[in-house]
């Protein structure tokens, strides 16, 4: 097996698109090196992406966050800004693993393992997050929904990595927020995730909403009608009501060892309406 | 030095004594079975069967034999056909004509990687014959199931195990009159229970290394609770002489009970004998939950019937017990756990059988509570639920009928100390039972108590006490210290008799060849029992240095007196001799060097002939009862049905706590385990595959899911004990899964059927009940 280390975008994806074999991009490496030891994943060559220097910095872009692929979820919770503006992204990269996994995982890696559980890809989808893929065609744009394909499969094409995710700047009176249920108190994996981004107006209306599930499909799923029971409503009880029916409508969840069809799908309601909760109170606090 | 000690403050047992290895554990020196290293040593990987029940028809072993690397590859063919148990000798070293559970260790390969190892396995080729499973106890009665111990009838058993078909054993024990007690009662509870495969995950998962010499006599290291157990397993199955085998042990990372009986020493001995080179066999943390044991599902039928004022009159218990492939020690866990079904209470009408049988599935056994968690789970919900119906305070229930200083148990062992009633009392106080917690908006909440008993006296075990030249001493006695402090505590046994500072006392590793005989680390038994052996032989090494020091001053023994820091002095005088003085002169002029050595076997009797009738009981002698009292505050979700202990306080009877830290420590641990048996801890089978066996989805509680547990030690002095000590290793965990029940209960209403008690499985009951209002 090979282990490649480039220190530029530029020679990460010219040594990626010259890989004829089995290449894996390598980031923090908390799924990719569990898995490899196990004897899942047998790649021919690693590309550890983390002596990329630009890949490793949180910048501001048009009032918005460019997160380079290899920043560690501690390195997340360090950048005051980014806490201030996305709480909700933050927290949720901050549940992957104990402390020490914490120093290494990384959002992008979270995203590209594919997992229907993953923590942060809901906040992220909720978020509106963009993911920018680098390869030797260039770069694209594609929104962190149309990421995962199912179960440890992406949309990524031959060649293709994600070099970063981007999240666009905050309206004023805006919040997010991100819940999972497992059956622990840390260091588990969800049985249901739920991220909601809102944005209220002067009044206290919605007037803008974005609602994620995870861990009730193959993918994380972006659920529009639960963000249309709450825009244009102050997220009263009916609202709320409104918006944990259309959550519990939309899971369709696969009954295994981490939960039955019946609790996963009620409890995604319980989630939308408490995250809903805590980022409305975000929002004003904004205000 | 220990920062902590003061000889001239007082004496060693009592005090918090760190442990003597701590250093060595916080600097990383110490070392676990996988550090060992032997010149020349291979590793070694084991090939599990991919059916739960089948023949097997051929082996083909060319190609790995073949591989790169590989020195030797044993299959069942390899081993001879003894069989191992500690109650029924039913098992091989390595499966041979029959696989019985999805895993089983079928053939494995030594080679010089660990890599290589792994690779060769997948190259052994195995004929099956593929049989129908049984996969559940009620499947194995069935009139036509299929038969996994065709030979069953001629194993070796230690006791009347009435053995036949799948059922491995049954026991009875009936008190009194109870079909004629119901017609007296003026309430009856009766409920089925259920509760689930736990899995002992110690830090530390299990592995061996062996090594043969030139006279083919074998030395084998090993992750154990027991080196004697671990000589006992390997000769029984391997047919060898005891004498040809050392058992020794480095630092053991955790055991509560996986450790006790073999594991994978057998298969890494005949691995070492068929390569002669020393082979090293650890296995990964997924092995350790699929081959070696868990704690025993158990369904269970009770029935409890009281009088108008809430008095026990009648237990009746029934208990169906899986007991996996193999009996290992589940003959026991059933006789124990229907042994303590009626708790720590007087009740003049019991009846308790159990059956036990045999299934493809992973071998059940030992497990830190054997089988007593599980009962209590049933009886102290029962008593919560006469409780209520007679409107009764859970506690003043409890103390209607606790079981009495003079008290017998049931079926027959004695009670000396019984400090109960001081338990009940202590966690009443701290717990502040009378004031209801206030529930947080969206939360039900209540508090919850149960009542617990454990032994910690049985089987036999041994001490050598040495005076060294320079009057320190040094301490063997053959139990492994499997990180709770064992060798601490007996080290402060040691020194108090001996009135010398715990530092002057060395502690020897346990070793077949220079250790006495220890049973096990196990059965709470090491402190109250091996302490006893601890205590005498310190004794004798007192009355020979007493005998030297009366000749060297000239006075008789009578005159003389021990002194704190190791001297003995004439009484009333400043005259008296250092411990140095005294063994110089037995090691170089008069009398020999002074040894000390004490052994016991436990020989009270369990079962009392006048008054029970007991058949089937697999332990004629075990008894002295510690006792506890928990009580936990547990906060429930109301709309995701999720349960969490907020706080919780146990208060326990040691008899005397010889080191309160290490009795604290015995106590919250035991809290935590019993938590995660209570909440989320479960072995889930896909039909006969384990679907769990990762850390990732089978669920231990972390320190962020752990409450303040307030620890409360109370000391009724057990007289036969080694400063009155009694058990505590168990005790702290029997009552949890109980008491959290009944919190669950008091906060929903109803009984709680099945454990683990999980958001999936509280949420009907919040909506019926919500439903219901």
């Amino acid at each position: 097996m090979q282990y490649l280390a480039p220190t530029t975008l530029d020679d990460a994806v010219s040594m990626l698109a010259a890989q004829a074999g089995d290449c894996r991009v390598l980031a923090g490496g908390t799924d990719l090196l569990v898995r490899m030891r196990s004897g899942f994943a047998e790649p021919d060559a690693v590309m550890d992406i983390k002596r990329i220097g630009a890949l490793r910095e949180i910048t501001t872009e048009d009032g918005g966050f460019r997160i380079g692929a290899a920043v560690s979820g501690a390195e997340m919770a360090e950048n005051a800004a980014l806490v201030a503006a996305w709480p909700g992204v933050v927290e949720a990269a901050g549940l992957i693993g104990s402390t020490q996994i914490q120093g290494r995982a990384t959002m992008a890696g979270n995203l590209c393992n594919a997992s229907p559980a993953a923590d942060s890809v809901p906040a992220m989808v909720a978020a509106g997050a963009v993911a920018r893929l680098a390869s030797a065609a260039g770069t694209r744009d594609v929104a962190v929904e149309d990421i995962p394909a199912g179960p440890g499969k992406t949309n990524l094409k031959p060649g293709e990595f994600v070099a970063s995710i981007f999240l666009p700047a905050r309206p004023a009176r805006s919040g997010d927020a991100y819940l999972r249920f497992i059956p622990r108190t840390e260091m588990d994996i969800a049985v249901v995730g739920c991220g909601v981004s809102l944005t209220l107006d002067a009044g206290g209306t919605c007037t803008a909403a974005r609602v994620a599930l995870g861990a009730v499909a193959p993918t994380v799923i972006l659920v529009p009608e639960a963000a249309q029971a709450i825009i244009g409503t102050k997220l009263d009880d009916a609202a709320l009501d409104a918006l944990a029916a259309a959550c519990s409508a939309a899971a369709k969840p696969i009954a295994d060892k981490r939960g039955t069809v019946e609790f996963r799908t009620h409890v995604a309601g319980v989630l939308a309406r408490r995250a809903a909760t805590i980022a409305k109170t975000r929002a004003g606090e904004q205000a | 030095m220990n920062a902590e000690f003061d000889p001239s403050v007082g004496t060693a047992v009592g005090r918090s004594t760190p442990k003597l290895e701590n250093r060595e554990k916080v600097t990383g020196r110490a070392e676990y079975i996988d550090d060992l290293y032997r010149p020349n040593m291979l590793h070694a990987a084991i090939l599990g069967s991919p059916f739960a029940h089948a023949r097997i028809l051929s082996y083909d072993v060319s190609e790995a034999l073949a591989a790169p690397g590989v020195v030797g590859v044993i299959t069942g063919d390899d081993v001879p056909a003894g069989r191992m148990g500690a109650f029924i000798k039913d098992e091989h070293a390595l499966a041979k004509g029959k696989v019985l559970y999805l895993g089983e260790p079928v053939a494995a390969v030594a080679a010089e990687t660990l890599e290589q190892a792994r690779a060769a396995v997948n190259l052994i080729r195995v004929e099956y014959l593929e049989l129908p499973a049984v996969l559940s106890p009620e499947a194995g009665l069935a009139p036509d199931a299929p038969i996994l111990h065709e030979a069953l009838a001629d194993y070796i058993k230690v006791f009347d195990a009435g053995s036949t078909g799948n059922l491995c054993s049954r026991t009875e024990l009936t008190e009194g009159d109870v079909d004629a007690a119901w017609a007296g009662c003026a309430v009856i509870v009766e409920g089925e229970f259920t509760t689930q495969a736990q899995a002992h995950v110690a830090m530390e998962p299990c592995g061996a290394l062996a090594e043969m010499d030139a006279q083919g006599r074998v030395t084998l290291w090993s992750a154990n609770q027991s080196v004697f157990r671990v000589q006992a397993n390997v000769c029984e199955s391997l047919q060898l002489p005891m004498s040809r085998l050392r058992s020794l042990t480095p630092r053991v990372g955790g055991g509560f009970g996986n450790k006790m009986e073999a594991h994978i020493q057998p298969l890494t001995v005949a691995l070492a004998m068929k390569t002669g080179r020393p082979v090293k066999c650890v296995l990964t943390r997924e092995e350790d939950f699929e081959i070696v044991r868990a704690r025993h599902p158990f369904r269970i039928r009770m029935k409890t019937g009281a009088d108008a004022e809430g008095r026990l009159i009648a237990r009746e218990c029934e208990v169906l017990l899986d007991c996996g492939a193999f009996a290992d020690d589940s003959p026991g866990v059933m006789g124990y756990a229907l042994l303590m079904s009626g708790g720590p209470y007087r009740i003049p009408n019991q009846r308790a059988t159990g059956k036990l049988v045999y299934t493809n599935k992973l071998r059940f056994g030992a497990y830190r509570g054997f089988g007593n968690p599980q009962v209590s789970f049933a009886s102290e919900q029962q008593i919560d639920e006469i409780a209520r119906k007679l409107s009764l305070d859970p506690i003043e229930m409890r103390r209607r009928n606790l079981l009495q200083p003079g008290d017998g148990w049931f079926v027959g062992p004695k009670v000396a100390s019984n400090g109960l009633s001081a338990c009940l009392d202590a966690v009443e106080k701290a717990s502040a039972w009378g004031r209801k917690p206030d529930a947080k908006p969206g939360t039900r909440r209540a508090k919850g108590i149960a009542l617990s008993a454990h032994i910690s006296g049985l089987l036999g075990t041994g001490a050598i006490v040495r005076m060294l030249e320079d009057g320190t001493i040094s301490l063997n006695t053959g139990a492994t210290d499997i990180g709770q402090g064992s060798d601490t505590a007996l080290a402060q046994i040691c020194a108090e008799t001996l009135k010398v500072p715990v530092e002057m006392v060395s502690v020897a590793s346990p070793d077949t060849d220079g250790s006495p005989y220890n049973w096990g680390t196990t059965a709470s038994r090491v402190t109250y029992t091996t302490g006893r052996a601890v205590a005498g032989a310190a004794g004798e090494v007192l009355r020979q240095a007493m005998g030297h020091a009366a000749e060297m001053l000239d006075v008789p023994v009578e005159d003389l007196e021990l002194r704190e820091g190791g001297r003995i002095a004439i009484r009333g005088s400043n005259t008296d001799l250092p411990f140095a003085a005294i063994s110089g002169r037995a090691h170089w002029a008069k009398g020999g060097p002074i040894v000390g050595s004490h052994t016991l076997v436990f020989d009270e009797p369990t079962h009392d002939p006048k008054r029970a009738i007991a058949l089937g009981l697999p332990f004629p002698r075990i008894g002295v009862f510690s006792f506890a009292a928990t009580v936990v505050d547990v906060e429930i979700d109301e709309v995701t049905g999720q349960a969490r202990v907020t706080e919780a306080w146990s208060a326990v009877d040691v008899g005397r706590a010889i080191n309160p830290r290490l009795v604290d420590v015995q106590i919250e641990g035991g809290f935590i385990q019993g938590m995660g048996f209570a909440l989320y801890e479960e072995m889930v089978w896909d039909g006969p595959k384990l679907a769990n066996p990762s850390l990732l989805d089978y669920k231990v509680p972390t320190s962020a899911d752990s409450p303040h547990v307030h620890s409360i030690i109370v000391e009724d002095p057990e007289p036969s004990g080694p400063f009155g000590a009694k058990g505590a290793g168990e005790i702290g965990l029997n009552p949890v899964p109980a008491a959290i029940a009944n919190a669950v209960g008091a906060a929903l209403g109803g009984v709680s059927h099945d454990l683990p008690l999980t958001a999936e499985r509280l949420l009907p009951r919040i909506i019926e009940a919500e439903h219901a209002a």
